[in-house]
């Protein structure tokens, strides 16, 4: 138990691992990129995204919509830990951005851009 | 010439009035004191969100009293914080009848939502919706609260809840003595609410298995 990492937002010991990214069909989108949360609030991070529309896995989407899925997901990961942290002023900053450059991609007419990545 | 300081002071002629002052107050948690907690707080285990949803109606001012709209917030919270902290969606709702019976009013409400902004908590959606009674009790009552352990709050909760009803009939079962509001004109899979009241303070007050769900348990 002494070896479990302590979960991002709430600092009790985690046993669960979130992917921050979300899936697209059954793969993680980054499979590596995860951060330890309890169970509650793994709990609370999938309510989220259950209300937002972001939890269900993509489905044959563009470089943009995957990028946009990630930055979405990850924004409101960290609206979590603002909310729990109100110290870090600057996490609900980067959680923002991310809405915003996501909404930049959505508004985006083409996928030509993206061709390259 | 000299005057004295309470000279200067013009007298003015008052009237005292008692002054009521309301106050939420919160008990200082000490450490390791779990009575401030909710009981679910408590306890070991599985500890869900917090999913809460605040309405309140307005209606005509005649004796039927009839809905005219309504406001509503929708709160998502961690299982040990103060409910009603993080608001997830802000939004009206009006009757489906208004915009015939009262297309000045419904269009008040139109230019309200077209022109402001939901006050959410930082980083939610901040468009601010307009609902017809339908589409709420659809979109918001029924699939944020009756398939989850959400509250539902209100004022005077009973009142508001049948001024959203298209129905009432009596309550049987758990809820007898009380009412069974009917909320969706199609009801074959969606519940009905029931309330039976204890005095005048306090209901017990829930969810009732659809008309497809009787049918389930039965067999």
């Amino acid at each position: 138990m002494g070896d479990l990492p302590i979960c991002a937002i709430c600092g009790e010991r985690s046993h669960h691992a979130h992917h921050l990214t979300g899936r697209e069909g059954e793969p993680q989108l980054d499979p590596d990129l995860v951060a330890p949360v309890c169970h509650d609030d793994h709990d609370l991070i999938h309510e989220d995204l259950r209300f937002e529309g972001l939890d269900r896995p993509l489905v044959d989407a563009t470089t943009a919509e995957r990028l946009e899925r990630r930055l979405r997901r990850l924004s409101f990961f960290l609206l979590r830990v603002g909310e729990t942290y109100p110290d870090f002023t600057w996490v609900p900053v980067v959680a923002l951005h991310c809405q915003i450059w996501a909404d930049d991609l959505a508004s985006s007419d083409s996928d030509d851009d993206w061709s390259a990545w | 010439m000299t005057s004295e300081p309470h000279d200067r002071t013009v007298p003015v002629d008052f009237e005292v009035l008692p002054v009521a002052v309301r106050v939420w107050a919160r008990r200082i948690e000490e450490k390791g004191d779990d009575a401030t907690k909710p009981k679910s707080a408590r306890k070991r285990g599985h500890r869900s969100p917090q999913r809460s949803l605040v309405f309140d109606t307005e209606t005509t001012i005649d004796f039927t009293q009839k809905l005219n709209f309504g406001v509503y917030r929708y709160y998502i919270d961690r299982h040990d914080s103060l409910p009603g902290t993080v608001c997830v969606e802000e939004g009206i709702l009006y009757a489906d009848d208004l915009p015939d019976r009262y297309p000045e009013g419904f269009e008040v409400l139109y230019d309200y939502v077209e022109n402001h902004s939901a006050s959410v908590s930082r980083g939610r959606n901040r468009r601010l919706p307009l609902l017809s009674r339908t589409q709420f009790v659809e979109e918001v009552l029924y699939k944020r609260t009756a398939d989850k352990a959400s509250r539902i709050v209100g004022f005077n909760l009973p009142f508001d809840l049948s001024r959203i009803a298209v129905g009432a009939s009596a309550a049987r079962g758990r809820y007898y003595g009380g009412n069974s509001l009917r909320l969706f004109r199609e009801e074959r899979f969606r519940p009905r609410i029931a309330y039976r009241a204890f005095d005048s303070k306090s209901s017990l007050m829930g969810f009732t298995l659809p008309w497809d769900g009787h049918a389930k348990k039965k067999k």
